[in-house]
């Protein structure tokens, strides 16, 4: 599926190794975000999902200091209610190349688990992100944000008041339902990731059986 | 600390990276249409190497001493991306 983006691979990587060694030598917290930050803006609105690989990046290696760094870094950003955000349209707004995008004017800008979200379920500027893709990014996410206990408890904040206010036009009732259920569980001090990610998707109902033959969809 | 005061100031004076343009990254929304955000989000490039070999501080490209502004620093981290 991805070998199209394969020479990216090498790239990419580099380009993590070199943010965690600026991050990583810069000792101000302040300037820290703003590295951050300036560059999400340099990459430009449609590159934001560079910035999500990034963080998948690290969430995926095996450099705890790195994993550590990152986790703190954004906890600041979430203090500050400030975490480093990308642009989707308004699920008001059409979709599909050209003529169809919403305007400027009316995306949203969201953090990191927002962002998936929105792309999971919504209708945007980008065809919509399939939903094994969507679990494993947030899983992974998790895992990394866990490490910071502050961020945690503040995402998690955000994301059950998010879904419980009316931000007109972000988010769609589906939207809403998995953020809010993300953030009830991930409030638990107990949970995992995957049992985050799962609630989030399937709600904690136990899974009837489906009789053979059937098609289930989720409404 | 406002935003235009950090930056107007000077990182570290480890994070020189003087000759270095800030536009590294500008290029790459064009060659990553929408159509190819799963696509990067399913990439794996930690393929083929070792747990040991997944370790991402300690070897960036050289990161000078010196002052260097936010641009600057930008620029060198996104440079691979062309």
């Amino acid at each position: 599926m991805s070998a199209q983006l394969q020479p990216l691979a090498a790239p990419l990587l580099e380009t993590t190794r070199r943010l965690i060694g600026a991050l990583q030598h810069e000792p101000s917290v302040e300037m820290r975000l703003a590295l951050a930050k300036r560059l999400v803006r340099q990459l430009g609105d449609e590159a934001y999902p560079v910035f999500l690989k990034i963080l998948l990046i690290v969430a995926e290696s095996e450099d705890s200091a790195a994993k550590q760094l990152i986790a703190d870094l954004l906890a600041a950003a979430a203090r500050r209610m400030d975490l480093p955000s990308g642009p989707l349209s308004a699920w008001g707004g059409s979709s599909g190349d050209g003529a169809g995008f919403a305007p400027p004017g009316r995306r949203r800008l969201l953090g990191p688990i927002e962002y998936l979200t929105v792309w999971h379920c919504q209708q945007t500027q980008r065809p919509m992100l399939e939903e094994a893709l969507y679990a494993d990014a947030v899983r992974k996410l998790l895992a990394l944000f866990d490490l910071n206990p502050e961020l945690r408890e503040l995402y998690a904040g955000k994301l059950g008041s998010d879904a419980g206010g009316e931000l007109e036009g972000t988010y769609t009732r589906d939207t809403r339902d998995i953020l809010n259920r993300m953030a009830q569980r991930w409030r638990k001090p107990e949970s995992t990731p995957d049992e985050v990610v799962r609630a989030a998707l399937r709600g904690d109902a136990p899974d009837a059986p489906v009789p053979p033959g059937w098609i289930v969809h989720r409404l | 600390m406002s935003l235009s005061e950090l930056q107007s100031r000077q990182l570290a004076p480890s994070l020189e990276v003087g000759g270095l343009h800030a536009l590294a990254g500008q290029g790459l929304a064009q060659r990553l249409p929408a159509s190819h955000g799963n696509q990067l989000l399913g990439l794996d490039v930690w393929a083929g190497t070792s747990a040991a070999e997944r370790v991402l501080g300690g070897n960036a490209a050289a990161l000078p001493g010196g002052g260097a502004h936010l641009d600057q620093v930008v620029g060198h981290i996104l440079a691979p991306l062309g």
